[in-house]
């Protein structure tokens, strides 16, 4: 492990790894903070772009663009009352007020060294759990493998929709998805339609600009209207809006605690940063001697938010790089990330690319050290990035799209099926369903269909052959006690997040 | 009863399901008839998206007959955004059409200015900024990434 460290390391540390982090930095504290634009979009439209880089500088570009949006959706949140990524609400809660009480860089600093802190929490986190779960992992066969899958879509299908059939349906629709073209056990095409275009299957970046970027750009169009005015705040000099270090760190125990939550939600797959900012919003509160204080600019509440929901961005990684399962759909785009570089997520990746994985993980922490430094520095035009006009971006979001979409084959007719996915999804999103399911459906079908035919061939018609294995039961127990806990915490963030929204309205 | 999205939505899939477990044999060869082949996943995932769809369709009625319609929306379509919408995926479809006959650096251009004007805007600086943002699209995709844009 020591020479592996070393090795990773030092593939790390190159220029280009650098440069390529900053950037993506830049994009996502731009995307996360731009209400309506979001890190998805984001890491989808700028995807392509890492076609031309080596796996290490791709994989620095994109986390780079994952946890800054992962912040940046803070700023906005208080700065301007509207939340840039769905997890900045827990930080809306105490941001905005404080914003609003005369002290917007207290509160985006409070913001920005707590997601650093959980950032850096989570990412050494990862660099010493995963090899040990890599490792564990190593014992798992296709019983084990397909009832990961299952649980993994399961569980992405009852966060992404209200309804948990709605998001069962879209994730059926995802894995039929993945079984259009060649067939990789039988070699008989499926559902091409004499199409050749289709033999080799739907590409997995086409379908993610048409199901998240072009269907945005439909809904911003629909509902564009001059009329929306923000309610801004001034980031004028203040001379108590300042935030000294001892004072952000006296509450290190919030810090640690909710980084922890944060951590701990993170491995599970499906659950999310959402989940992990109510929560530990929560348990700050309850554990809190100023508990007054909350909803009403309390900076340990936004330090328990922000660490929380950034502390999931190590720790999805340790679910993706070990069992090849990406924890939530931005991390699904990783996963395509590595497969495009000829990495194949799971255990055995460690042993087949164990410097890049190390390079990977290292990289992680720095890319948390530059977040903190990109942020301070950027700070001063934050409450510009807010304003930025839809009607100056959808158009280049389209742009983008068509450069991108064409850049992957060379042909005009991944830009009509973008365009198709983007309409479809455009008209479920009306539905109310989620194409998030549908996303992990595509991503995780070739592995779901493979283990499930392993384990049928295996079991020779006994259905009982799964729970003969101990790591399979082992595995159906954890997740039967993971679904009970999930389904608590799930009614009790809702409960809390209707409670604290009536509270500050 | 009300058409709600729930109706809406399990209707669309119960159709989709169906048309999927019909083509199956025509567009699935299944490479041995015993065991699992490669139409055994398919289907079974077909079949449980029929289960889900026609499950959520049962329900909503079920929900709508013992609570009654009152306190249940219906699905509303706002016509006028729907329209904008519909203006906007032609307006796409539009530059995907005209890409390949007069360049993609050209159709951008198009779409860009045609996109301002669906929006309403006439600030000027707006449009000379999306033409400029159009050039170093086009540069940084054709010249730096070396795709070969149309």
């Amino acid at each position: 492990m020591d020479n592996l460290f070393i090795e990773g390391f030092i593939a790390f540390f190159t220029v280009s790894s650098f440069v390529y982090l900053n950037l993506g930095l830049l994009l996502g504290l731009v995307f996360g903070s731009i209400p309506g634009l979001t890190v998805m979009l984001c890491l989808v439209l700028f995807m392509p772009f890492t076609y031309t880089m080596d796996a290490i500088a791709s994989f620095m570009f994109l986390l780079g663009i994952y946890c800054s949006g992962s912040y940046g959706g803070s700023i906005s949140a208080i700065l301007i009352k509207t939340p840039g990524t769905p997890h900045a609400a827990a930080t809306m809660l105490d941001g905005y007020p404080l914003a609003r009480s005369g002290k917007p860089k207290k509160a985006l600093l409070t913001a920005l060294y707590a997601s650093g802190f959980g950032g850096i929490f989570s990412a050494l986190v990862l660099l010493f759990a995963a090899p040990l779960v890599a490792k564990i992992a190593l014992n798992f066969g296709p019983p084990e493998y397909f009832i990961l899958c299952v649980f993994g879509l399961l569980i992405i299908s009852g966060v992404s929709s209200g309804n948990l059939l709605k998001g069962i349906i879209a994730g059926c629709l995802g894995l039929l998805l993945s079984t259009v073209g060649m067939d990789s056990i039988s070699g008989v095409f499926r559902f091409t339609f004499d199409d050749f275009n289709l033999y080799g299957g739907l590409n997995l970046v086409i379908v993610l600009i048409g199901l998240f970027a072009i269907s945005e750009t439909i809904s911003n169009a629909s509902k564009y209207s001059k009329t929306v005015k923000y309610a801004s705040i001034k980031t004028d000099d203040n001379k108590d809006d300042v935030l000294p270090l001892k004072e952000f760190f006296s509450s290190y125990l919030t810090l640690l605690r909710s980084s922890v939550i944060g951590t701990v939600i993170g491995c599970i797959p499906g659950t999310g940063a959402s989940m992990a900012s109510f929560l530990s919003y929560d348990t700050a509160r309850r554990n809190s001697k100023n508990k007054a204080a909350f909803g009403k600019g309390s900076e340990e509440g936004i330090a328990a938010a922000e660490s929380a929901n950034n502390a999931v961005t190590g720790a999805t990684l340790i679910p993706l790089l070990t069992l090849g399962i990406p924890g939530d759909a931005a991390v699904a785009i990783l996963l395509g990330t590595l497969m495009i570089n000829g990495l194949t997520p799971g255990p055995n990746l460690f042993q087949e690319h164990g410097v890049e994985v190390y390079a990977v993980m290292i990289g992680l922490i720095v890319i948390n050290i530059f977040m903190l430094i990109q942020g301070r520095l950027l700070m001063p035009f934050f409450a510009k990035i807010t304003k930025v006009d839809f009607s100056l971006l959808t158009p280049l979001i389209v742009i983008f799209c068509f450069a991108g979409t064409f850049s992957i084959n060379n042909t005009m007719y991944d830009i009509f099926v973008a365009i198709i996915f983007g309409v479809v999804a455009y008209v479920l999103i009306k539905l109310d369903f989620s194409p998030i399911p549908i996303l992990l459906g595509l991503v995780l079908g070739n592995l779901t269909e493979m283990n499930l035919r392993r384990t049928v061939t295996m079991a020779q018609g006994d259905w009982f052959f799964v729970l003969s294995r101990p790591a399979s039961l082992a595995l159906i127990a954890i997740f039967v006690s993971l679904l009970v806990w999930f389904a608590y915490s799930r009614l009790r963030q809702r409960s809390l997040a209707s409670k604290t929204e009536e509270q500050i309205a | 009863m009300k058409m709600t999205s729930n109706i809406l939505g399990g209707l669309l899939f119960v159709g989709i399901s169906l048309f999927i477990l019909l083509v199956i044999p025509d567009q699935v060869q299944a490479s041995s008839q015993v065991g699992i082949n490669a139409q055994s996943f398919p289907r079974w995932i077909a079949t449980l998206m029929l289960v889900c769809s026609v499950f959520l369709l049962v329900n909503e009625v079920r929900l709508q007959r013992k609570n009654g319609s009152i306190n249940i929306s219906a699905f509303n379509v706002d016509f006028k955004k729907e329209i904008r919408a519909v203006l906007f995926i032609v307006l796409i479809v539009a530059y995907a059409l005209a890409t390949p006959f007069i360049g993609f650096l050209f159709a951008s251009m198009a779409f860009s200015a045609l996109a301002l004007l669906f929006f309403n805007i006439t600030n000027i600086k707006f449009y000379i900024f999306l033409m400029v943002c159009c050039v170093v699209v086009h540069y940084v995709f054709k010249f730096l990434l070396l795709v070969q844009l149309p």
